[in-house]
C-alpha cells in the first residue's frame, strides 16, 4: 500500500469512529471527541484494516492522523 | 385531526425499514472475521427494551461497550450499564437495583497475589454476599489458566442460585482467537486482546446477557428453498437442489437445537408431496421429515401458516424465530407479526448458520433433562388424541393413559427448571411474577413459604416438571404468589388436580382458613384466569389482585379418578 492508500484508510477509520469530518491535521489536541476510549477503538480498527500491529511503545505516540499514518507506513514496510 | 391511515402506513413503513436494516446488518455482525470499522458504521435503531446491568470490575470493559451496542440493537434491546469503580476487593459499593449483575474480573490480578484455591474460595464468599443483597441474576465473567480451574468456577456458580459462569477463555478458544494481548493492556485498561474483545462483545450481547435477561426463543420456523438447500425444488427437482457444505452445517445445527428442546418447524410454498418426497429421497440431508414438529407446505399465505404453527406448538409468535431467504416475505411477517423474531437466510449458508447460532434468546446457559422431553411430548399428542376418542368417561381415559403426577416440595435440585417454568410460561401463569432461581431458592428455604413442583408422565411420554406453585403463609391465609403450568400439560383437564393438591399438601397449608390467589393480567394468560374464574364460581375473569377461596374448598376437592398421585 502506498502513502495515499494508507491515509485514505486512516481517515476513513477516524471519520467513522469519531462521527465527524477529519483531515490530515486532526489530532487528539484539536478533537475533543478523540478521548481515551475512542483512541483504543481507532488504533485497533487501523490495525485491522491495514493488517499491521503497533508495538506498545508506538501505541503511546499515536495521537494524530499524521503520526498514525507515518507509523502505519513504517509498519507496513517491515 | 390525525390521519390514522397515514399513521398506520408510517408505522408499517418504519417496521419494514427496521427489519430490512437488520437483515443488511447480518453480514457485518456475524461475519467470520468481524470488522470494527464496518461495525462502527452500522446504523441500527436502538432496541425498545431497556435493561439495567451493574458491572463490578477490576479491569476495563469500556472497549467492548460500543461493539456490544450494535449486537444489542440487532437483538431489539438496549443495555444500561452502570460501571463501578475498579475494585479488587469486590465490596459492591453504591449498589443500585438492576436486572443483572455482571462481575467482569481479570483473574491475573488476583492470581499474581494468591493461589487459585484461595482466590476461588474468596470469590465464592463474595458471590454469596452479592447473592444476599440482590435477587437479580449474576454473571461471573472471568478466565482461568486451565480446564480444571474453569470447572471449579463452574461448580461454584452452580452451587449458588441464579449465578452463571461466563468462561471468557473458553469463548475465545472456541472462536480460535488469543484471549490476551499484553501489548495493548495498559492503553485499553485490560489484557484482553482486540480480537477477543470482538468475540466477547458478541458473546455477551448475543448469548450471555440475553440468556439471563430476555425471554427465550422456543421454536425455529424454516423456509425450505434457498434456506435449507440451494436452489428451488419446484424448478430444480429433488436431485437438482444442492446441499452445500454450508447448508449441511446449517441443517446439523438446526437438528442440534431440536435436541436441546427447541421446536423446529417447516413453512414452504411448494407441493406438500414434493417436499415429503424430497426428505425421503435425499438421505444426505441431516434434517429428516419427522424432525419437524409442525409442517406447513402450501401455496397460501406464510403469515397464516406461521400462525397455525404457533397454534400447533402452543407457542406465541414472540417466542419463535422465522428464517427465510426472501426479504419481502420476512418484512411481511415482521409487519403482520411484529413481535416475531426474523432472520434472513443468505446464499452462503455458513453465514445463516452464524446468525442463527448467535441469535439472541436461542442460546441457553444449561440444557435441562426436561428440555429434550418437550419435542417427544408434543409428538405424543396425536396418540393421546386418538386414545381420547375411544373413551367417553374421563377416569377411563386417564387410566388408559396411565397418567401419574409426582409432587415435590422445595426441591433445590429443580431450581433451574422451576425458574425456567416461571419465565417461559405465558398462558397458564396466574401472577406473572417471573421468579428467578435466587427468588425461588429464598422461598424454598423460608419457613413461611413453599415451592411445589409437579411432574407429569403417561404411557406415551415423560413430560418432566410441568408445574410450579409458590405460596406464602400469612397468618391463617395461604397466598399463592405464583402458579404456572406448562402449555404441554394443558387440555387434559388436570389443572385443578395439579394445583389444588399441590397447595393442599404444602406443610404451610395446615391450619389455614383460606387460600388467596394473586392475579395479574398479561397478554396471554387467559387460560389461567379462566381456571381461577371457574374455581371462584364466576363468569367474568378475575381482576388483578388477590382472590380468596375457603381452605375447606381444597380439603373437599376430589382428584379425578384414574390418576396415580405420588409425593417425592
Amino acid at each position: 500500500m502506498d502513502r495515499h492508500q494508507i491515509e485514505t484508510v486512516v481517515l476513513a477509520v477516524l471519520a467513522s469512529m469519531l462521527k465527524r469530518e477529519v483531515d490530515l491535521n486532526t489530532s487528539r489536541d484539536n478533537t475533543p471527541q478523540w478521548d481515551s476510549l475512542k483512541h483504543i477503538e481507532i488504533i485497533f480498527a487501523v490495525e485491522d484494516e491495514l493488517h499491521i500491529e503497533f508495538s506498545e511503545e508506538e501505541m503511546a505516540t499515536l495521537d494524530s492522523v499524521a503520526n498514525i499514518v507515518d507509523l502505519a507506513i513504517t509498519s507496513h514496510a517491515t | 385531526m390525525v390521519d390514522m391511515t397515514r399513521t398506520i402506513d408510517c408505522k408499517a413503513e418504519t417496521t419494514i425499514q427496521t427489519a430490512l436494516r437488520r437483515f443488511d446488518a447480518q453480514a457485518v455482525l456475524f461475519s467470520p472475521r468481524v470488522s470494527r470499522l464496518a461495525l462502527s458504521e452500522l446504523q441500527l435503531p436502538p432496541g425498545d427494551r431497556r435493561l439495567r446491568v451493574n458491572v463490578w470490575r477490576n479491569h476495563a470493559i469500556e472497549a467492548l461497550l460500543p461493539l456490544m451496542s450494535r449486537y444489542c440493537a440487532y437483538g431489539g434491546w438496549q443495555p444500561d450499564f452502570r460501571l463501578g469503580d475498579y475494585d479488587d476487593t469486590l465490596i459492591f459499593a453504591n449498589q443500585h437495583e438492576a436486572d443483572a449483575e455482571l462481575l467482569w474480573l481479570n483473574s491475573r490480578r488476583f492470581l499474581a497475589q494468591t493461589s487459585f484455591a484461595d482466590w476461588s474460595k474468596w470469590l465464592e464468599m463474595r458471590l454469596r454476599v452479592l447473592r444476599t443483597s440482590t435477587v437479580a441474576p449474576i454473571i461471573l465473567a472471568t478466565w482461568c489458566d486451565d480446564e480444571g480451574e474453569s470447572e471449579a468456577l463452574q461448580a461454584i456458580a452452580d452451587s449458588i442460585p441464579a449465578v452463571f459462569f461466563a468462561d471468557i477463555a473458553g469463548a475465545s478458544a472456541e472462536a480460535a482467537v488469543a484471549l490476551l494481548d499484553l501489548r495493548s493492556a495498559q492503553l485499553a485498561g485490560t489484557p484482553i486482546g482486540k480480537a477477543a474483545q470482538l468475540v466477547l462483545a458478541r458473546k455477551l450481547a448475543c448469548h450471555w446477557l440475553p440468556a439471563t435477561l430476555l425471554p427465550p426463543v422456543k421454536a425455529v420456523i424454516l423456509d425450505l428453498d434457498q434456506t435449507l438447500h440451494s436452489g428451488v425444488l419446484g424448478e430444480n427437482g429433488i436431485q437438482g437442489v444442492q446441499l452445500t457444505t454450508g447448508h449441511a452445517a446449517f441443517q446439523r445445527h438446526i437438528k442440534s437445537l431440536q435436541q436441546r428442546g427447541i421446536f423446529v418447524a417447516l413453512v414452504s410454498r411448494n407441493e406438500r408431496t414434493d417436499v415429503e418426497e424430497l426428505f425421503t429421497q435425499r438421505q444426505d440431508y441431516p434434517l429428516r421429515w419427522q424432525d419437524f414438529s409442525a409442517i406447513e407446505v402450501s401455496w397460501g399465505d406464510k403469515v397464516a401458516a406461521i400462525e397455525r404453527i404457533a397454534n400447533t406448538l402452543r407457542i406465541a409468535p414472540d417466542s419463535m424465530l422465522f428464517v427465510d431467504d426472501n426479504p419481502g416475505e420476512l418484512a411481511n411477517v415482521a409487519m403482520q407479526l411484529p413481535q416475531m423474531h426474523t432472520v434472513m437466510a443468505h446464499t452462503d449458508a455458513s453465514l445463516t448458520l452464524q446468525v442463527v447460532q448467535f441469535y439472541p434468546g436461542l442460546w441457553r446457559w444449561k440444557v435441562e433433562a426436561d428440555d429434550a422431553k418437550r419435542i417427544q411430548d408434543l409428538g405424543a399428542n396425536a396418540e393421546r388424541d386418538a386414545l381420547a376418542k375411544k373413551f367417553t368417561a374421563p377416569d377411563e381415559y386417564f387410566r388408559s393413559l396411565q397418567i401419574a403426577l409426582l409432587y415435590r416440595y422445595n426441591a433445590q435440585e429443580q431450581l433451574s427448571r422451576l425458574a425456567d417454568l416461571c419465565n417461559k410460561t405465558n398462558q397458564f401463569n396466574l401472577a406473572l411474577r417471573r421468579f428467578n432461581q435466587a427468588e425461588l431458592a429464598e422461598r424454598m428455604s423460608s419457613e413461611d413459604t413453599c415451592v411445589t413442583s409437579v411432574q407429569l408422565t403417561d404411557r406415551f411420554a415423560d413430560s418432566g416438571v410441568i408445574a410450579v406453585v409458590v405460596a406464602e403463609r400469612n397468618r391463617e391465609r395461604l397466598v399463592v404468589e405464583e402458579l404456572c403450568i406448562s402449555c404441554r400439560a394443558l387440555g387434559r383437564q388436570l389443572e385443578s388436580t395439579i394445583i389444588l393438591l399441590a397447595l393442599r399438601d404444602m406443610p404451610i397449608f395446615t391450619g389455614c382458613r383460606e387460600v388467596a390467589f394473586r392475579v395479574q393480567h398479561g397478554p396471554r394468560n387467559t387460560p389461567a384466569l379462566n381456571w381461577l374464574g371457574r374455581l371462584l364460581d364466576r363468569v367474568e375473569s378475575p381482576l388483578p389482585g388477590l382472590h380468596a377461596v375457603p381452605a375447606q374448598r381444597l380439603l373437599d376437592f376430589v382428584a379425578v379418578e384414574g390418576i396415580s398421585l405420588r409425593k417425592g
